[in-house]
């Protein structure tokens, strides 16, 4: 029990070999392993009689991958130790919680165990997800090689598509939590004042669910790929080989892992906010979180409904999807963009918070117009609802409706533009430092800029009829995703990293990252719009001769952003590995509540939380005459 | 310190000069080459749009961008500068935040109703389902295609001249063409690039889309739609050709097909797909 | 909870007692949302399926679940749901009614089963035929995570009676049995729609 304080010492270290004994990640791949095998061969028993009516024309059976899956993550769960508590509970243990003792420990063991300290799942995360950011970069690297010639060269085309698929599953499911997972589960405890999430094995929960499914995905190339990219259309990936229950085995398990980090967060910052921390007083990027927690636990079991309806297409032989047997191929794709409209708002929005979060700190100012902003980002999460069919304005259905989805999506620009407004209020009569995550900062309002704008062209019925499905949809959101997302995702590494790690980062590779990212970024997708406009469709391998020039140009600035994450790379392994500086308690002189802790930070964060006032962002000189502006925040004056 | 520089005024006149010049290059230099050209009514609809998006989207972007990048040569910190020196907190300011909103919201409905009035007028080259909102033209005169799509390529049907089915798509000038567009097999999309056209085919599913065709041209067919391992090949081309040379061509293909025509499913606006039923 | 850290050892704050006691009833609130919202995809295929109806195929052949073991489920999962939020409105009965619970469940997951092996048609028998196969299914196994909630519950309060238990544990133990009664009452509702929809409409 947390309520009292009784001494709990660190466990003596044990020997390596009695480490490896017990609940740990090598214990959970080797039942991974074994609960693989396990559900395929109940698959295969439970597939054996339905033989004799369906000829097994792909050569696999899905019932038996499925189970594979299913078993597979069962027994990786279950060897980090996931299933000891439940046993318990159903044994009539008490509920109690986990202590977290783990996290002074010295070396890296305690992050390859099952940890429920808040700061240990964050750099977990963190790291998780880095690397299959980086192996989803390094498949869209291999994707612009392709593209360096108008036909076939170095992939053939089902290499190329599952690279296609791979790289957009692997972006869009992964990154979803990018911000979230590594971020907020550090940071919004300490913001509103407690020392951990309201569920920390839920916590750990997710990531690992996350580490699954990033397994599964991969497992797709042992089965002959995928064809169907992200998106997965019907009845097309109901032809796939047994490579696209990966997909689904995958994109399942994000969606779970997504919709409890979403209630988790949720729940957090509506149950346990310090005495004192009222909802208007809470941190612009608590409120990011919110908004986007509340998307997460409303649209992602959707999209989990849609891959089981898939699933029993593919094994029990339902017709969802099947336009021969009484399904449609347009059910999937209404049910599958009502739950992806919302997701892209799922990453785009905690680039907001971010955004809004750490101009206060660099131009030492308070935001402007906090409440403009909160009502930015719930106005986006709510109107994210209502904007789903953009996506099939030349699909033939409800066609009549299209004005309405028109004018709703162009009203997303609204909010989007409290934001700007937000942003542009907060740097006027600042006093700007142009740090490292500062100018991420400033990267992502220049790429967001551009993103959004291109997305009225894309909500835009007459236009989109060109550019809907073509490079230049391609172009938009990978200028409102990574120019977004991954831009404000690097911005929140600079600044929290030193908190997060102990240690410092160079200043100066940091900036040669981001200024060769910037440039590289923009020199990469600038003229995707314009090969979108000549009529270049997205996915293909091939395309016309006359567009090779403007292809090879962006291969090669493809490349540029690959070195620009080498940079990085070398920057955070230098830091780590070799320099080793410790970082300064408050290197950017922030006045929020994470930046007030020790660094290295304590196991137990805080001993009396670090009251912050009644204003988030005590900022700036006090200025006599700001004649209308509304009060202060909290009802300082 | 009280800087009494008038920033505000400086920049509005930054922007409204520079707009009025880039507008003017944008809608005037730009705009006439937007895509997908003038090659047909439809197309042209297109233009009109893109331009009208452009020539809005220019101001609104330049002002953001101005405004941003005064702010970081103007208000940035220099070195040298008192550390301990913070901005003015100002915490919002009513009126702006509310001539923000009027001004977007306007701009909004404006194009949400310009977009509406473009899209209504003459379907704009979309596909519009089975029961189109906006019908083109006159429909005694219309030619009507079929195009139907599987993995992975497209044929094409002419209903009025006997149903016969061909691989090559001709149309002719100065007519209105009624596409009827569906799948064997799984989602594709027929996008005629230089006709302005774009509509899904789905399996079972009749989509229709209108375009006006004006002089005789070339026009790149491709699928836009993710439809399994050879997408990227499923490509072709058409002709928009005179009147006259459309009618001996039609007549042409019509013997050069009528051995087989007969042996075709009868024409339908959907063939039903054959169950793709695998295995376990 | 005491840490031996960098600082040494230190004696923290107790955590506030309503960071026991608040989350498990406000998350399951937000749970019944993800539930509704997964559940509103098949009603969504329903509706969708049944409205297009293209080719006439929303029912192929013979396709008639029996209604008898439809409804019967239904009032097993009501009654079940009723019975448990009445158990922890009456703290005395609330192991009683949990067992009972338990029990109405467990026979409602085996009648569904049953019912599959009666039913004479497959996935593949039209719109109709896929959207009751995935519903029911994916219903009745989401009511097994619930029925090993309520045994948590009733598990933890029979062991909570043989020992001493202090104010603030009795009430995060009430959080968590007002929490799966909520949920399952909850879930109970979602099911007489299934019904309405599958077997009524």
């Amino acid at each position: 029990m947390m309520t009292t304080a009784t001494a709990m010492p660190l466990p003596a270290r044990k020997p390596l070999g009695q480490r490896l004994l017990g609940f740990n990640l090598l214990t959970a791949l080797i039942l991974a392993v074994v609960g693989y095998w396990i559900g395929h061969l109940i698959g295969g028993a439970v597939h054996a009689p339905s033989i004799k009516y369906y000829s097994t024309e792909a050569g696999y059976n899905d019932i038996s991958v499925f189970l594979g899956y299913l078993g597979g993550v069962i027994g990786f769960l279950t060897g980090l130790g996931f299933a000891n508590y439940p046993v318990r509970r159903m044994l009539g243990h008490p509920p109690d919680l986990p202590g977290h003792a783990e996290v002074n420990e010295p070396g890296l063991w305690k992050y390859l165990r099952l940890s429920t300290d808040h700061k240990v799942v964050s750099l977990q995360y963190l790291a998780g997800i880095g690397i299959f950011f980086f192996v989803g970069g390094l498949n869209a690297m291999l994707i612009r090689t392709e593209l360096l010639s108008p036909t076939t060269h170095v992939f053939g085309p089902n290499q190329y598509l599952t690279l296609v698929g791979l790289h957009g599953s692997m972006m869009m499911g992964m990154m979803t939590s990018g911000i979230l997972g590594p971020f907020a589960n550090w940071v919004v405890p300490t913001m509103i004042g407690t020392r951990r999430m309201a569920f920390p094995r839920l916590e750990a929960l997710t990531f690992w669910l996350l580490m699954s499914a990033g397994v599964v995905l991969i497992t797709t190339i042992f089965f002959g790929g995928f064809q169907t990219g992200w998106t997965g259309y019907e009845p097309l990936s109901d032809q796939g080989t047994a490579g696209f229950d990966a997909y689904v085995g995958f994109f399942a398990l994000v969606g779970m892992s997504m919709t409890l980090l979403g209630l988790n967060l949720m729940v957090t910052i509506i149950t346990m906010r310090a005495p004192g921390m009222t909802w208007s007083r809470l941190p612009i990027f608590v409120w990011a979180v919110f908004a986007t927690c509340v998307l997460m636990v409303i649209a992602t079991p959707m999209l989990i409904a849609v891959l089981l309806m898939g699933a029993m297409d593919r094994t029990v032989q339902t017709a969802f999807f099947e336009p021969g047997n009484g399904g449609s191929a347009q059910l999937y794709q209404n049910l599958f963009w009502f739950f992806g409209h919302p997701e892209v708002y799922i990453l785009a929005i905690p680039g907001f918070g971010i955004v809004l979060e750490l101009l206060p700190v660099f131009t030492r100012k308070p935001l402007w117009g906090y409440r403009t902003g909160i009502a930015g980002m719930l106005g986006v999460a709510l109107l994210s609802f209502f904007v789903w069919q953009h996506h099939l304005f030349v699909s033939g259905i409800n066609a009549d409706l299209r004005p309405f989805y028109m004018l709703s999506t162009e009203m997303i620009s609204l909010p989007t533009g409290f934001t700007f407004l937000c942003v542009m209020g907060t740097l006027w009569r600042g006093r700007i430092r142009l740090t490292v995550p500062m100018l991420f900062c400033m990267g992502w309002a220049f790429n967001f800029l551009f993103g959004g704008i291109s997305g009225v062209f894309l909500s835009d019925v007459p236009s989109d009829v060109t550019t809907h499905g073509s490079f230049f949809s391609m172009a938009h959101f990978h200028y409102t995703i990574m120019g977004g997302l991954v831009f404000t995702f690097f911005a929140a590494i600079y600044y929290w990293g030193p908190k997060m790690t102990g240690l410092k980062f160079s200043e100066r590779l940091g900036k040669w990252h981001f200024w060769l990212l910037f440039i590289a970024f923009n020199s990469t997708f600038g003229p995707l719009f314009a090969l979108g406009f000549m009529g270049m469709p997205r996915r293909v391998v091939t395309y016309p001769l006359n567009l090779q020039g403007l292809n090879v140009w962006v291969s090669i600035s493809a490349y540029f952003i690959a070195i620009s994450m080498l940079i990085f790379l070398w920057n955070v392994v230098q830091s780590l590995v070799f320099k080793r500086e410790p970082a300064e308690a408050n290197p950017w002189q922030s006045k929020s509540a994470e930046w007030q802790l020790p660094t290295p930070v304590p196991a137990y964060d805080f001993i009396e939380w670090p009251d912050i006032g009644p204003d988030p962002y005590p900022y700036g000189e006090p200025v006599e005459d700001y004649s209308g502006a509304p009060a202060p925040v909290g009802g300082a004056a | 310190m009280q800087d009494n520089t008038p920033h505000f005024r400086r920049l509005a006149l930054l922007w409204v000069v520079s707009s009025i010049v880039l507008t003017a290059i944008v809608v005037f230099v730009l705009a006439p080459g937007m895509p997908p050209g003038n090659g047909t009514v439809q197309a042209s609809g297109q233009v009109v749009d893109n331009t009208v998006l452009l020539g809005l989207s220019t101001p609104v972007a330049l002002g953001v961008l101005l405004c941003l990048g005064y702010c970081l040569i103007v208000f940035r910190e220099r070195p040298g500068d008192d550390p301990h020196l913070e901005g003015p907190a100002i915490r919002g300011n009513s009126s702006i935040q509310m001539w923000w909103l009027v001004v977007t919201t306007t701009l909004v409905l404006f194009l949400a109703a310009f977009g509406s009035i473009e899209l209504l007028k003459d379907g704009a080259g979309g596909g519009q389902g089975p029961n189109p909102l906006s019908v083109v033209g006159n429909p005694k005169s219309t030619l009507q295609v079929q195009v139907i799509a599987q993995q992975w390529q497209f044929t094409y049907r002419y209903p009025q001249y006997g149903g016969f089915e061909t691989n090559k798509l001709e149309i002719p000038a100065n007519t209105t063409v009624e596409f009827h567009v569906t799948s064997l097999d799984v989602i594709h999309s027929f996008w005629a690039y230089q006709l302005g056209v774009k509509a899904d085919a789905n399996p079972g599913q009749d989509n229709i889309a209108y375009v006006q065709t004006k002089a005789p041209m070339n026009f790149a067919v491709h699928c836009a739609e993710l439809c399994g391992v050879w997408h990227g090949y499923m490509f072709d081309s058409g002709k928009v050709v005179p009147k006259t040379e459309f009618a001996s061509w039609v007549t042409q293909q019509r013997k050069y097909f009528s051995p087989e025509t007969h042996l075709l499913t009868p024409y339908r606006h959907t063939y039903f797909p054959a169950p793709q039923r695998r295995g376990g | 909870m005491s840490v031996e850290g960098a600082i040494g050892e230190v004696r923290l704050p107790p955590e506030p007692v309503t960071h026991r006691t608040r989350p498990p009833g406000v998350a399951t609130r937000l749970w019944c949302g993800s539930v509704t919202f997964f559940f509103a995809s098949f009603l969504f295929a329903y509706v969708f399926l049944r409205s297009l109806d293209v080719h006439k195929d929303w029912v192929i052949g013979h396709v008639e679940p029996s209604g008898g073991l439809g409804v019967t489920v239904m009032a097993l999962m009501v009654l079940s749901g009723i019975i448990w939020r009445i158990g922890h409105f009456r703290p005395v009965d609330t192991i009683a009614t949990g067992v009972v619970a338990i029990v109405l469940g467990i026979v409602a997951v085996a009648l569904q089963i049953l019912q599959y092996t009666t039913i004479d048609f497959g996935g593949a028998s039209g719109a109709y035929a896929s959207v009751f196969i995935g519903w029911t299914s994916t219903y009745i196994l989401g009511a097994i995570p619930g029925l090993y909630w309520i045994e948590t519950q009733l598990a933890t309060l029979v062991r909570a009676r043989k020992r001493e238990v202090s104010e603030a544990d009795q009430a995060v133990l009430r959080a968590g049995v007002e929490a799966s009664s909520f949920f399952w009452a909850y879930y109970a509702a979602i099911g007489v729609v299934t019904f309405i929809f599958l077997y009524v409409i």
